[in-house]
C-alpha cells in the first residue's frame, strides 16, 4: 500500500522503509517510526530500504535532514537498495556528503 | 468575510433531549395526542393545523423535526413536506409522515415527496419514541458533517489567502530583475497556481550579468518565505559588486539560519561576464547547467557537486564554482528536477537522457529552447504535472555597447575619489594577524569592483609577503631553488613568523584622480635591512625558478613599481 511506513528492528539496528510514493503525505508516519525507534537505547546503526521506494520528493529530502539532525551523533545512518532515479535525485543533490549512501 | 462563515454554524445537539417538533396536523385530537406523547419523551413542540402554518412556523422558530399529517385545508402534507425540504436547502430536517393510509402506493408518495418515514394511527408511544430517537441521531451526524464541511471551508479560504501571499510576494521579487537583458528565455509551468521556482538576474558594476535560478522546497508560502533573503541578498551584493562565490555564501548562511531543517534552495548561481570571456557557475541541487554550441552540440555540463542552499551551516559550505572559457559557447541552459522527472501518460520519466536527445536533435542553437519546450508539452500531454517545471536558456551575447558606456559612467560616479589608509603592524601582531584581509574590506567598502580587487590582492600579497620574508625574518629567496627548498622555505617562514616579537610593517594605499580615471598608490615599508632588489627582481619571461616571480608578477599587474632605499621601501602603481 502505498505511503505506508514499515520498521523493523534487531538488536542494535533498525530499518525503516517507506513503500511507494515517499513524498510530504508520510511525513506523520515517518516521525512516528523514528521516534520510537530512537526509544531503544541500544540503537547504532539506522538504516532507510528504499527497496520498495518508488519516488522520492524534496519534501522526502527535507525529511531525511530533520532526521539526521534528530539522530545527531547516537547512531549512523545509511539509505539503501536505492532505485536509479531515487539514486540520482540523492546524487544531484550531494546528499552522499551528508549520508551514507549504499 | 470570515465572520459570515462562522455565524452559520449551527450548536450540536449532544443528546436528544432538546429537540423542538413540528406537529403539522388539523384534526384537534390527534394535535391533543401526539403533544402529549411529545411531552413524555421529553421534547418540546410546537404546532401548525395546515401546511401553510406550518411554513411560517417552521421559518420562525427552527424545528429539529416534523410531524406530518397528509390530509390538511389550505396545503396539504405533501406540498408542505416538498417545501420544507427546498427550505432546508443542505442542512437535514427528518419529515415523518403521520398517515392512516397503508396503500403502498400511498407510503411511496410520501417519502418521494420529502418524507424521511411514516407514522400510522393509532399513535403507538412506544413506536414514536424510536422513531424519534433514529431520526434525532441522523440529524447529529448531519450536523456534525455540515459543521466539519463548513470548517473545510474555511481552512480552504486561508490557504488560499496564503497562497495569493506568496503569489503576491514571487511577483514583487522578480520585478525586481533588471530589464535591459534580452538574453534570457524563461518558460515555466507550474503545478498549483504559481512556480515556487525563482529566476531573478541583474547586473554587477563591473559588466557581470548575474542569474540566480532556484527551486525551493515545498510549494507557495513555504517557498516563497526562502526567497525573500535570498534574492534580497543577490541583488544587494550583485549591485555592490560581489562575486557569485560571495553571494552563495550569505544566501546559505541566511536561508540555513532562517528556514527550519528540511527547507532549503536547489539552486544555481551564474555569472557570465562577456568583457572578460569566462562563465561561473555554482551549482548545488539542480540537475547538470548544459553549455551548448551554436551548432547546438553539447560543449559541456556543471553538475551540482555542492548541497542546495541552506541545508549546511557556513563553516561547512563550499563556495568553489567552476569556471568555463566564454569561447564556443552559445548559451546555457538550465532547468528545474521537475522537467526531467516529468512523467508521460505510461508513467515514463522524461529523464536526463531524454534531455540530451531532445537537444541533440534541434537544428542549431536558438531552435534549442522552444524544441524543449515543444518536447516535454507534448510528452507530458494531458497529465498533470507533478512538480513545477522551470526552465532557462541564458544566451552569452556580447554587451551592447551602451550599456559598457553606462557601466563605466556609472563606475566611475560610484567610485570614491580620494582616499587614503595606513595600516601600521608590529612583529608581534604579526604572529596572530594576517593585515590582509583588513585592506581587502577597505577596498570593498570604497567599492572597489570585484575583478580590481582580485588583481590589487595580487601585488598586495607578494609584496607584503616579500615585506615579512626578507625585511622581518631575513629569509633566502634562493633557498626556493628546487622543491625541497621551496618546502624548507615555507617552513622556516612559519616558524619565523611565530617568533617574531621586534620590527613592523607598514602599508599604505591612497586612491587619486587622474585624468581618465583614478590611481591607487601603493607603499610598503618594513623595518628590515632591505635586500638586493636588482638581482632579484628579473623578468618574468624567461624565469624558471621558483623564486622572485612574486614581485615581477606583482610589477607586470602595476603602471609602475619601485624598491627604494635599501630595499625596505615599495612604491607602486595601479590604474583604476
Amino acid at each position: 500500500m502505498t505511503g505506508q511506513v514499515v520498521v523493523s528492528s534487531q538488536g542494535s539496528m533498525v530499518t525503516i522503509s517507506v513503500h511507494g510514493r515517499f513524498d510530504f503525505n508520510v511525513h506523520k508516519e515517518f516521525r512516528d517510526a523514528y521516534e520510537t525507534a530512537l526509544k531503544n537505547d541500544q540503537l547504532e546503526n539506522f538504516v532507510i530500504d528504499f527497496q520498495p521506494t518508488e519516488y522520492i520528493d524534496s519534501s522526502a529530502l527535507g525529511m531525511l535532514l530533520i532526521l539526521r539532525e534528530r539522530i545527531g551523533s547516537k547512531a549512523r545512518i545509511k539509505l539503501t537498495r536505492c532505485n536509479k532515479e531515487i539514486r540520482s535525485t540523492l546524487d544531484i543533490s550531494n546528499f552522499n556528503k551528508l549520508f551514507d549512501i549504499q | 468575510m470570515l465572520r459570515s462563515v462562522c455565524a452559520g454554524r449551527a450548536t450540536v445537539t449532544q443528546n436528544n433531549n432538546n429537540m423542538k417538533i413540528l406537529i403539522v396536523e388539523d384534526d384537534r385530537t390527534s394535535q391533543v395526542t401526539l403533544s402529549a406523547i411529545v411531552r413524555k419523551i421529553g421534547h418540546t413542540f410546537i404546532v401548525a393545523d395546515n401546511g401553510q402554518r406550518a411554513l411560517e412556523l417552521f421559518t420562525r422558530e427552527q424545528p429539529t423535526l416534523v410531524l406530518m399529517d397528509v390530509l390538511m385545508p389550505v396545503m396539504d402534507g405533501h406540498e408542505c413536506a416538498r417545501r420544507i425540504k427546498q427550505l432546508c436547502g443542505t442542512r437535514f430536517v427528518p419529515i415523518i409522515f403521520l398517515t392512516g393510509m397503508t396503500d403502498d402506493a400511498d407510503l411511496a408518495k410520501c417519502i418521494e415527496s420529502g418524507g424521511d418515514d411514516f407514522l400510522s394511527k393509532p399513535y403507538n408511544y412506544v413506536l414514536i419514541k424510536a422513531k424519534i430517537e433514529a431520526m434525532g441521531r441522523i440529524y447529529t451526524v448531519n450536523e456534525t458533517v455540515a459543521q466539519q464541511k463548513a470548517e473545510l471551508e474555511r481552512q480552504q479560504l486561508l490557504i488560499e489567502q496564503e497562497i495569493s501571499l506568496a503569489r503576491h510576494v514571487f511577483n514583487a521579487i522578480t520585478v525586481a530583475s533588471a530589464k535591459d537583458i534580452p538574453s534570457l528565455r524563461y518558460w515555466t509551468s507550474a503545478v498549483g497556481s504559481f512556480s515556487g521556482d525563482l529566476l531573478v538576474y541583474e547586473r554587477s558594476p563591473a559588466g557581470q550579468l548575474h542569474i540566480l535560478f532556484g527551486d525551493f522546497t515545498g510549494h507557495g508560502l513555504a517557498s516563497a518565505i526562502g526567497a525573500i533573503p535570498a534574492s534580497d541578498v543577490f541583488f544587494a551584493m550583485t549591485k555592490k559588486g560581489f562575486s557569485i562565490t560571495e553571494i552563495a555564501v550569505e544566501i546559505n548562511k541566511k536561508l540555513n539560519h532562517f528556514l527550519p531543517t528540511g527547507l532549503f534552495c536547489a539552486a544555481g548561481l551564474i555569472s557570465v561576464d562577456t568583457l572578460r570571456q569566462r562563465i561561473e557557475v555554482w551549482n548545488g541541487g539542480l540537475p547538470p547547467v548544459i553549455a551548448i554550441a551554436a551548432d547546438g552540440s553539447i560543449v559541456k555540463q556543471i553538475a551540482s557537486t555542492k548541497l542546495p542552499l541552506g541545508v549546511l551551516k557556513n563553516s561547512d559550505f563550499d563556495s568553489h564554482t567552476e569556471i568555463i572559457p566564454l569561447t564556443d559557447v552559445y548559451g546555457l541552459i538550465a532547468y528545474s528536477d521537475g522537467l526531467i522527472e516529468a512523467q508521460n501518460s505510461e508513467g515514463r520519466m522524461l529523464s536526463q537522457e531524454g534531455l540530451e536527445q531532445v537537444i541533440h536533435s534541434a537544428a542549431a542553437a536558438p531552435a534549442v529552447f522552444n524544441s524543449i519546450c515543444d518536447y516535454v508539452t507534448d510528452f507530458i500531454g494531458e497529465e498533470p504535472p507533478a512538480d513545477d517545471i522551470s526552465l532557462l536558456e541564458i544566451r552569452c551575447d556580447e554587451m551592447p555597447a551602451e550599456t559598457i558606456e553606462t557601466l563605466r559612467q556609472n563606475f566611475t560616479q560610484a567610485v570614491a575619489t580620494h582616499w587614503s589608509i595606513e595600516v601600521n603592524v608590529g612583529g608581534d601582531t604579526l604572529q596572530k594577524t594576517d593585515p590582509l584581509p583588513i585592506l581587502m574590506n577597505w577596498l570593498m567598502a570604497v567599492k572597489l569592483p570585484e575583478g580590481q580587487r582580485t588583481y590589487l590582492y595580487t601585488v598586495l600579497t607578494e609584496l607584503i609577503n616579500n615585506a615579512i620574508e626578507h625585511g622581518l625574518l631575513g629569509l633566502d629567496s634562493s633557498i626556493k631553488a628546487t622543491p625541497a627548498g621551496f618546502e624548507e622555505y615555507y617552513l622556516q617562514r612559519n616558524q619565523g613568523i611565530q617568533r617574531l616579537s621586534g620590527g613592523y610593517v607598514v602599508m599604505r594605499l591612497e586612491q587619486v584622480p587622474v585624468p581618465g580615471g583614478r590611481m591607487i598608490k601603493v607603499m610598503v615599508k618594513d623595518s628590515g635591512t632591505g635586500f638586493d632588489f636588482h638581482t632579484v627582481c628579473s623578468s618574468l619571461a624567461g624565469n624558471e625558478k621558483f623564486s622572485g616571480r612574486g614581485i615581477a608578477l606583482a610589477r607586470s599587474l602595476c603602471s609602475s613599481l619601485q624598491y627604494k632605499d635599501a630595499g625596505n621601501i615599495v612604491e607602486a602603481e595601479y590604474s583604476v
